[in-house]
């Protein structure tokens, strides 16, 4: 019997990774190439399989270690014979992996053509082979095991849709997209978590509904667009005139609601979108094509104590801003008394959120697919402006414009929001 | 010694070797061929199934005509011109080698005539008429094959003694031909000389000719050539063969065989054994077992990770369509493809008259996995065309899983059954229950259709025959 030391073998080119599993303990039986610890490389997790086969003795490393070529793992006790074939064997492999090593008078191996992954490296996981048993529960024809194996896949895992549970090519790719797109953090790894009561109190919420919904929404948004949030000011102290103004004139008439600015924002967005119509728009990924929209049904993000929802106001061109104000009113309470229908949601074609009643002087919002663009308004404010003789006090709305990167360039994006802008500052523009 | 450094290797031009190659070539490979044989096909083409295909359809043809002349059609005793019928043969491999060659030019696969031996894994030496070479690679395929297993008390030096490659070398039609083993290829021999004439004599020390197929399906067969030739003798050992001028003596220990029988000329077919010792493979670390058959994976790669094996050398079935399958997956295994050796089933087939063909599991192997099964078996006896065909004698079976109702294995024993026997290899790797081949429509009158007629008796849904 004879100790041998397992060491971190040659896996290409890399140094100090980290060591992510140790699957082995002291007195645990080892075969050959069975597997002793998880390496995490830059693209893969790498199995370092035992060269020997015998009784580990001692564990020199542990989780998250640093690890480079050569380094220890594990001692191992080996029966005598093995131990000199092994070595042996190891020799020989070293000898093929660095032919340069075997002396300045040999020259360098003819380079190949053929581009073959490296040997070590080839296999990171354990190989899928997908074989099966004649009569076997699940069955799938010899392409489609092929496919599976080019695609990764274990067949073990699909489940067969075709007569008397065949496996289809369909079953395959259905396991593929969902283990891609699946739930949207599934896929794209989990933010790993520790032990935070070590640090303190803690206690633990559970998500709204509401939350729960639109978090994969949301995340999806965020990691298909390509998004790019425009800023921009406009100055709205004629639009704040008008607006008391009307407010006055509501009132005195015993309208039951008051008039916010966002009525008469929502109304210069109609026009803007009239003039930029490929912000009122949809991507169609597939054909390439820009499915631009002739309605303007505006969503209007509105914050309730269960989550943020978007309704949607119909036909917002056609509409007046005293009759926007109403309905504005209407489909917040309802948001807030948790009585929107489905339909009071649906067929959004341009989203504002309006965050300016809180506070803020600028945000990025997150566009509301499948539109391909969102308006963000912060809070209004008087600041000096410079008239060219004196500083003036004027009423300036910060606001700012995401967009879809993909469909909308960025002179076109800053375009849309100067536009926005010159209506705001002078309303009567939408007539023109 | 040349050193030369090569890309992809092949070691051995048989049908597995030569498909290894050629698959490399195809992914861009740049691959060198090492037979020792001026010839490329190996065993199968130059001195296995090709020639006695050959040879067993001309008895095929003297056997149907003799059939006949009871019918009312005769042609007259046949004659046997050997030089003509040996030319013919050669010509059909010489057809097939010469194909061969310019594939292997067109692919611009280097050839080198030699025998390799191993120096180390990673050097190979090859011994030609004019050098020794010592050959590194980035992978080598090990395509070696198999030999003839000799039995002991056997006297090897007299040329009344053969084996496979002598017994088609059509040297003389002997008057009496002792085949010692009674599986496939012994049976084949057979079959071609006793249409030539020879008397023949099987000597089988298992309880059955044939022993992998189930009895039910080689019955038609084992029951003919009970009729046609002089014994079969089963559960019966040769112990010596003594060669004397006058004819050779076999000496048997068998229940009910004779002490000694007499014969003209001996054929020794009791299997085949893996070439892996004529390779120098004990300057390797790669591993063979028990038996010496080169051990690989599912992906056939041996232990030595740029090392890959195929065909007889890696053990049952020694078939040359195993092989080339098995060629081409560890061609693309070893340029980086997720290919994988999984076939359900590698068919078998005796070219016997009639013919015996099976695929996945013998009623027997089911039985010994206690898997339960449906078994539909339909006699030619019931077949227009079998009796149209005087080809009466055979069967078609077929074994579906009783769970999932999926094929699992099927027999043919009749003419053609060799041919036959693609549907049930296509049925079973495509997952088809019962149903799926009875509801496909068969041409009718056929041979084929026999097979869908077991399918339908294993559903109860045959009319032809009373559903059992």
């Amino acid at each position: 019997m004879a100790i041998k030391q397992i060491l971190i073998p040659d896996i290409g080119d890399f140094k100090d990774v980290p060591i992510i599993d140790v699957y082995v303990k002291v007195g645990d039986e080892m075969a050959v190439d069975g597997s002793v610890v998880a390496l995490e490389s830059a693209k893969a997790v790498i199995d370092v399989p035992s060269p020997y086969a015998g009784t580990i003795t001692k564990v020199l490393i542990k989780e998250g270690d640093r690890v480079s070529k050569d380094t220890p793992v594990a001692e191992i006790e080996v029966a005598s014979e093995a131990v000199e074939q092994e070595t042996q064997r190891s020799e020989k492999e070293i000898e093929k992996e660095k032919p340069a090593d075997k002396g300045e008078e040999k020259e360098p191996k003819e380079v190949v053509e053929v581009e073959k992954p490296n040997q070590v490296v080839q296999e990171p996981v354990p190989e899928l082979i997908n074989e099966q048993a004649p009569g076997a529960v699940y069955h799938a024809t010899p392409s489609l095991r092929k496919y599976a194996r080019e695609l990764g896949v274990d067949l073990a895992l699909v489940k067969g849709s075709g007569p008397n549970g065949r496996i289809l090519h369909e079953d395959v790719q259905a396991l593929v997209k969902k283990a891609l797109s699946g739930g949207g953090a599934a896929s794209f790894g989990k933010i790993e978590l520790e032990d935070f009561s070590k640090y303190g109190t803690i206690e633990r919420k559970k998500l709204t509904r509401i939350q729960k919904i639109s978090g994969p929404h949301l995340q999806k948004s965020w990691q298909i667009i390509p998004h790019v949030t425009q800023y921009d000011e406009a100055d709205v102290t004629e639009l704040e005139i008008l607006r008391k103004t009307v407010k006055e004139e509501m009132k005195r008439s015993n309208e039951p609601v008051s008039i916010s600015i966002l009525p008469f924002i929502i109304k210069a967005v109609v026009a803007a979108l009239k003039k930029f119509p490929e912000m009122n728009a949809s991507f169609d990924e597939d054909s390439g094509e820009l499915i631009l929209k002739h309605y303007y049904h505006i969503g209007v993000a509105v914050d309730t104590p269960e989550g943020l929802v978007v309704p949607v106001l119909k036909d917002a061109d056609s509409k007046s801003i005293t009759e926007i104000a109403k309905e504005l009113a209407s489909i917040s309470q309802r948001a807030r008394d948790r009585k929107l229908k489905p339909e009071d949601l649906a067929g959004g074609s341009f989203s504002i959120s309006s965050l300016g009643g809180i506070g803020g002087t600028a945000f990025t919002p997150l566009i509301n697919p499948p539109q391909v663009a969102i308006l963000g308004v912060s809070r209004l404010s008087k600041k000096p402006v410079f008239n060219g003789t004196e500083f003036v006090p004027r009423d300036i709305l910060p606001f700012s414009v995401a967009y879809d990167h993909r469909v909308i360039d960025g002179a076109a994006g800053v375009r849309f929001t100067t536009y926005l802008a010159s209506l705001l500052g002078d309303l009567r523009r939408v007539l023109l | 010694m040349q050193e030369k450094k090569t890309d992809l290797l092949v070691l051995g031009g048989g049908p597995g070797g030569y498909s290894a190659a050629f698959r490399a070539a195809d992914l861009g490979r740049r691959v060198t061929l090492v037979e020792k044989s001026s010839v490329l096909g190996g065993v199968c083409l130059n001195v296995g199934c090709i020639p006695s295909k050959t040879l067993l359809h001309l008895a095929q043809v003297v056997e149907e005509a003799e059939q006949l002349a009871p019918l009312g059609v005769s042609f007259g005793k046949p004659s046997f011109d050997l030089e003509r019928i040996r030319a013919h043969k050669d010509s059909v491999i010489r057809t097939l080698t010469s194909g061969l060659d310019s594939l292997c030019k067109a692919r611009k696969v280097e050839r080198i005539e030699g025998v390799g031996t191993f120096l180390s894994d990673t050097e190979l030496k090859v011994v030609t008429d004019k050098e020794e070479l010592k050959l590194t690679f980035e992978d080598l395929i090990i395509a070696v094959g198999s030999r003839s297993v000799q039995i002991p008390g056997v006297p090897y030096d007299d040329e009344r003694i053969w084996d496979s490659t002598k017994a088609l070398e059509l040297t003389h039609i002997p008057k009496r031909l002792a085949i010692i083993g009674g599986g496939i290829i012994g049976l084949e021999v057979a079959t071609m000389y006793h249409a030539l004439g020879s008397e023949i004599t099987i000597l089988e020390m298992l309880d059955s000719l044939i022993p992998p197929a189930d009895r039910d399906l080689k019955q038609p067969l084992v029951k003919k050539l009970k009729k046609q030739y002089a014994a079969i003798y089963t559960s019966t050992k040769v112990e010596k063969v003594e060669a004397k001028e006058e004819g050779l003596t076999l000496h048997l220990k068998g229940e009910k065989a004779p002490q000694t029988i007499e014969a003209d000329a001996v054929l020794v077919a009791v299997g085949r054994k893996a070439n892996s010792d004529r390779i120098a493979i004990e300057n390797t670390s790669i591993k063979t077992n028990a038996r010496g058959w080169i051990e690989v994976d599912k992906k056939l790669r041996t232990n030595v990770a740029h090392v890959f094996a195929i065909g007889d050398v890696v053990g049952d079935p020694m078939l040359a369509h195993k092989s080339s399958h098995q060629g081409k997956v560890a061609s693309e295994v070893a340029s980086g493809h997720a290919s994988a050796f999984t076939p359900l089933s590698i068919p078998s087939v005796a070219y016997t008259s009639p013919e015996v063909a099976w695929i996945g599991l013998t009623e027997q192997e089911a039985k010994e996995k206690g898997i339960t099964f449906k078994k539909g078996s339909f006699p030619w006896m019931a077949s227009g065309r079998a009796l149209s065909s005087v080809a009466p004698e055979g069967v078609s079976k077929a074994l579906f899983d009783e769970k999932t109702g999926r094929l699992l294995g099927a027999g043919i024993c009749g003419k053609n059954a060799g041919e036959l026997i693609s549907e049930a290899v296509v049925a079973l790797e495509m997952g088809a229950v019962a149903q799926d081949i009875g509801l496909s429509i068969h041409p009718h009158p056929t041979l084929s259709e026999t097979f869908a007629l077991a399918a339908e008796l294993a559903e109860g849904t045959a009319t032809d025959t009373l559903n059992r």
